[in-house]
């Protein structure tokens, strides 16, 4: 989110430079601070209507989001001198108030502004606040909820970024996976379908087996009911044999004495011719 | 700080779907996998291998005829060509028996049957005449044997068995015993001896005066032997069928 375009600096007040570079230069997330003794910190630099106070339109760089969970102690910004220098931010209209009215120590009238933050007698390299005006004396600087914003921002464009990646690799995901259960379907299919036809195939071997099993037994039966048949009528037949050859016997032995008597009357009768 | 809160939330939150889909993705992917090493389930399958049939092997049917047999059968079966002979001398008759053989015109007996005859009458065994024999030959003096030439052809010639008997094999005897009936009795054979030059069957088949020239059947229904006598201890002596055979050679007959 830009920030708003800084207004004009009021004429006759030259616009001082940063002395310090970065640190405590607008834009800078976290730059607050009440150094004792700072001319920030002095009523009497206090004339500026909030209206007045601009941030530059300075492009902020994306914050990481490693970066923005990471907590830091606020002390250590003033020690880090990483960061890319920004470009010399217009000087605030408080500081290029309180300058023109001190008058530039060393450089001469029309020379190049100096750092809007530098307080007289700061050392470099520690922190020095410059968008630490509180306007509105809540004791809070109006750049907080800006960076708050910012890192809304960020996790939301995180959050939608996790998201669509999520989204799409799901989506992915559910593509290869249709695809490989296709094919496994398709596989199956196949499997399935061979498996039919040789099931097929033995069903109808199984039906002409049993065809032919069904008339074997039909074979069988007439075969075993004949020799039953045939048994019944030799046994029979067996009883009726023996039973004539007794009584063949039997007439015959009848017979046979029957003839001898025949035979010794012949004899009687020879005898006695 | 809320904002930071908000972000750790967020974060928290994404990782957790994240986790959590990996663990669905993963879990489906190992069941794909499960299913794959499965393969396909098929309803039904029909058997590879059939059941054995049972193998109805039907039996033969063995119908056990009695075997006939001279001591069984009825006399038709073996002794339809057994007679009675009549010696017919004059006031003076004698009975014995003969039995066809050959192709049934010619009887043998023995010799003491139709010694001195001048008429053989013959009948058969259930009394039917068959006429009048000649004799044609009869044995050395050590054979009790004569053979005779019938007037008509005899149906039931039997046999005769060449070869030495086994003792103790089942004998079996038609003729008309006291010259009665025809009868038949049924013995074995007790010994094959020699008795002054005469090879002769001892036997204990039941016999009397009138069973001489009576066959003596070996159970196949074979002549083995001529009956003739008996020994005063009560056996049957018979002719043994060489003998006999050795007659039929004389003219040239085959037993």
């Amino acid at each position: 989110m830009p920030s708003p375009s800084p207004s004009p600096s009021p004429p006759g007040f030259p616009v001082a430079s940063d002395p310090a570079g970065a640190v405590g230069s607008p834009g800078r997330l976290g730059g607050h601070s009440s150094v004792p003794g700072s001319a920030l910190t002095d009523p009497l630099a206090m004339p500026i209507a909030p209206a007045a106070v601009r941030w530059p339109s300075t492009p902020l760089p994306t914050p990481s989001l490693a970066a923005l969970l990471v907590p830091r102690p606020a002390a250590s910004y003033a020690t880090v001198h990483a960061d890319p220098p920004l470009p010399a931010p217009a000087p605030a209209p408080a500081a290029a108030a309180r300058q023109a009215l001190a008058g530039p120590p060393d450089a001469p009238p029309g020379s190049a502004p100096a750092s809007d933050g530098a307080a007289p007698g700061a050392v470099e390299g520690q922190f020095t606040p410059v968008g630490s005006v509180d306007p509105d004396r809540t004791g809070r600087p109006r750049a907080s909820s800006s960076g708050r914003r910012l890192v809304v921002v960020a996790l939301g464009v995180t959050v939608a970024l996790a998201v669509v990646a999520g989204s799409g690799g799901y989506a992915w995901h559910t593509r290869q996976q249709s695809q490989h259960n296709f094919r496994a379907a398709r596989a199956w299919e196949a499997e399935a379908e061979a498996a039919r036809l040789v099931a097929e195939q033995q069903a109808i071997e199984l039906d002409r087996l049993r065809t032919e099993l069904a008339a074997l037994r039909v074979e069988i039966d007439t075969l075993t009911a004949d020799r039953d048949a045939a048994t019944g009528r030799a046994d029979g037949l067996q009883a009726l044999l023996e039973d004539a050859n007794r009584r063949l016997a039997e007439s015959e032995q009848r017979i046979a004495e029957l003839a001898g008597a025949q035979a010794r009357a012949a004899d009687q009768a020879i005898l006695t011719r | 700080m809320r904002a930071r809160i908000l972000a750790v939330a967020l974060a928290v939150l994404v990782a957790a779907g994240t986790a959590v889909l990996a663990v669905r993705v993963g879990g489906a992917e190992a069941r794909q996998q499960a299913r794959l090493a499965e393969g396909p389930t098929i309803a039904w399958q029909a058997p590879t291998t059939l059941p054995a049939a049972p193998t109805t092997t039907a039996a033969p049917v063995e119908i056990e005829l009695p075997a006939p047999t001279p001591a069984t059968a009825p006399f038709s079966s073996f002794f339809d060509g057994t007679m009675r002979v009549r010696n017919i001398q004059p006031g003076v008759l004698g009975v014995g028996t003969a039995f066809a053989v050959g192709d049934g015109t010619w009887a043998l007996t023995n010799r003491h049957v139709v010694a001195d005859a001048r008429t053989l009458e013959l009948e058969s065994w259930d009394g039917e005449p068959r006429g009048t024999a000649t004799v044609v030959a009869v044995g050395p003096p050590t054979t009790d044997l004569a053979l005779l030439r019938l007037p008509s052809r005899v149906e039931g010639a039997l046999h005769l068995a060449a070869g030495t008997v086994a003792v103790d094999t089942e004998l079996v005897a038609g003729g008309f015993p006291e010259a009665h009936h025809f009868t038949r009795s049924v013995g074995s054979l007790l010994a094959v001896t020699t008795q002054d030059g005469m090879d002769m069957l001892v036997t204990d088949v039941p016999a009397a005066p009138g069973s001489s020239g009576s066959p003596l059947l070996d159970p196949s229904g074979a002549v083995v032997g001529i009956i003739f006598g008996g020994s005063y201890s009560g056996y049957t002596l018979a002719v043994p069928a060489d003998d006999a055979i050795d007659l039929l050679a004389t003219q040239q007959l085959t037993p």
